[in-house]
């Protein structure tokens, strides 16, 4: 239902927030008020109607629920298990739970799904707030408003791909599907992380035989604010990219920011994500000891974990709305999501590359990087052998092949590393989930 | 040619292809791959406070620290630290309304 305090005070049209003034703005008369003068207006209006007798809640105007056994509707998924961290159970892939909600403003019909709590009437384009969704349990306990606009997302998106020497024209030249600015939630923790370490490594002790070692490291750490999302429907890998957020910028909920974006409540509840806010902290906490642990041994040969006895506890968790623009475009019937964080404009999403320009690369640096070393043992290699006796010729050249074929595992390893990424990358993009996630909302 | 110098040869060519490889894919995954870090540490305010190192542990037996005790005392300090953390900013978003 949308609240009356979204309505200008002017002429009684729905107010937007608008990310470039931070203000709600009044397409119709131009006028432009803050999200705190909004409420200290309702307060006023509030009880100048209490001192008058007037009962103000039925003079709220906005989106009338259709009666959902009559329209044959299931009631939604709103109970009380889902407040003690267990979670509804999201929509399947192939059915979507929806609701109908009648726009009293012109009386058409707007379906949201059982998670949506803001999204606007397709028909006048009226923002609406479906409150009852941000009520007790659900109502979230900060929000970063959005900071980028949609002129400015869709203008960072095709700026970087115009930039981009190996994304195809037709990537370049993409023709918006939509681009919805949706708050996602999160639950924000603090993790403490603790943890005793052994590792193993060896070390030579003469020519023939090497030595095991032990070496420890004690350590621990607080992550504050840990973000982490909670929505099924949002890939957690996706989410995670649009990190870092200012969480200085963090403000009090107040529905108002939502009115000009989608908006969708959560669905995982804060018990069920306590156990990934540790994994994640664990993760950063085991990278840098590794880090350490390799800086600082003189011999790194066969360095590994050995044993480990963590501790870690997800305190204070915290309700957040965070916003991010979703852009989503076809090429080739291929559906393709890129995300922008909406208050620092980080850009996330990777796209297919042009093969035969990655080809020609490729030759080019490989007559670049073998022609070198060719050469160099045409010329040098019969030099060496001059006056070497056989036992120091097989030597040497037992010392080539070795060499050559640990630095080639090492440099196989870090490609394979770095082409596995992008196509992780590439299926977050490609993601029908995403897709489904941004399109299944009725536009304007 | 000797047999030595053809295995320079083939070393020379594996280790370019190779590196070649490696410089292709940096250089589409810089051009097609957009935005692929995550939070760190410090994006999270946080340093990994080590409090026990020792690279030989055979040797350096004597430096032993009691970790669990360490780690209840630290973890107590951190649920105290988010506590107050909380009400702090509890107390300034009162204030400023």
């Amino acid at each position: 239902m949308i609240n009356e305090k979204y309505r200008c005070p002017g002429c009684g049209v729905a107010m937007e927030f608008d990310p470039a003034t931070q203000k709600l703005h009044c397409e119709f008369c131009n006028s432009s008020y803050t999200v705190k003068e909004m409420e200290t207006m309702q307060e006023e209006m509030k009880a100048a109607m209490e001192k008058h007798g007037i009962d103000y809640t039925k003079e709220i105007p906005g989106f009338a629920e259709s009666d959902p056994e009559a329209s044959g509707e299931e009631a939604p998924a709103d109970n009380a298990s889902e407040a003690a961290g267990a979670g509804s159970s999201p929509a399947t892939s192939e059915t979507i739970q929806m609701r109908v909600l009648h726009c009293n403003s012109c009386g058409g019909e707007l379906a949201v799904t059982d998670t949506e709590a803001s999204s606007f009437c397709p028909f006048c384009g009226q923002a609406t707030v479906v409150t009852e969704r941000l009520e007790g349990w659900l109502k979230p306990d900060y929000i970063i408003p959005f900071k980028v606009t949609k002129e400015e997302a869709e203008q960072t998106i095709r700026k970087r791909l115009k930039k981009g020497f190996f994304i195809p024209r037709k990537i370049k030249n993409f023709e918006t599907e939509c681009l919805r600015g949706i708050y996602v939630p999160f639950w924000m923790y603090d993790v403490y992380y603790g943890d005793t370490q052994y590792w193993t490594y060896e070390v030579n002790r003469n020519r023939y035989f090497s030595q095991t070692k032990h070496c420890r490291r004690s350590g621990d750490c607080t992550l504050l604010d840990m973000t982490l999302d909670a929505s099924s429907l949002v890939p957690d890998g996706s989410s995670q990219r649009l990190e870092p957020y200012d969480m200085s910028e963090l403000k009090k909920f107040d529905a108002a920011y939502l009115s000009g974006f989608y908006s969708n409540r959560h669905d995982m509840g804060a018990k069920q994500l306590e156990q990934l806010a540790i994994q994640r902290a664990a993760n950063l906490f085991d990278a840098y000891i590794e880090k350490d642990v390799k800086n600082s041994l003189t011999s790194r040969r066969n360095a590994k974990l050995f044993s480990s006895d963590p501790i870690g506890k997800a305190m204070n968790p915290r309700y957040a709305l965070l916003p991010v623009w979703f852009l989503t475009f076809r090429t080739d019937d291929e559906p393709h999501t890129i995300l922008v964080n909406g208050q620092t404009g980080k850009m996330v999403g990777a796209v297919p590359y042009v093969k035969w320009k990655a080809v020609t690369l490729f030759l080019l640096l490989l007559a670049l990087c073998s022609a070198p070393l060719v050469l160099l043992s045409l010329i040098v290699i019969p030099f060496l052998l001059d006056g070497m006796d056989p036992e120091e010729k097989a030597k040497l050249a037992w010392q080539l092949g070795a060499g050559s074929a640990v630095l080639v595992t090492l440099v196989w390893r870090a490609v394979w590393k770095r082409y596995d990424a992008m196509t992780k990358s590439r299926e977050l993009t490609e993601s029908k989930v995403t897709n489904r996630f941004v399109r299944e909302r009725q536009g304007r | 040619m000797h047999f030595v110098t053809i295995i320079g040869i083939v070393a020379g060519a594996a280790v370019g292809l190779a590196l070649a490889l490696f410089f292709t894919v940096c250089i589409v995954k810089k051009s097609n791959d957009i935005g692929d870090s995550m939070g760190t540490l410090r994006d999270f305010h946080s340093n990994v406070n080590v409090f026990d190192s020792s690279n030989d542990v055979d040797k350096d037996r004597s430096s032993y620290i009691n970790t669990n005790q360490v780690f209840r005392e630290h973890l107590y300090e951190a649920i105290e630290e988010a506590q107050k953390r909380e009400e702090k900013r509890k107390a300034v978003k009162q204030l400023r309304r």
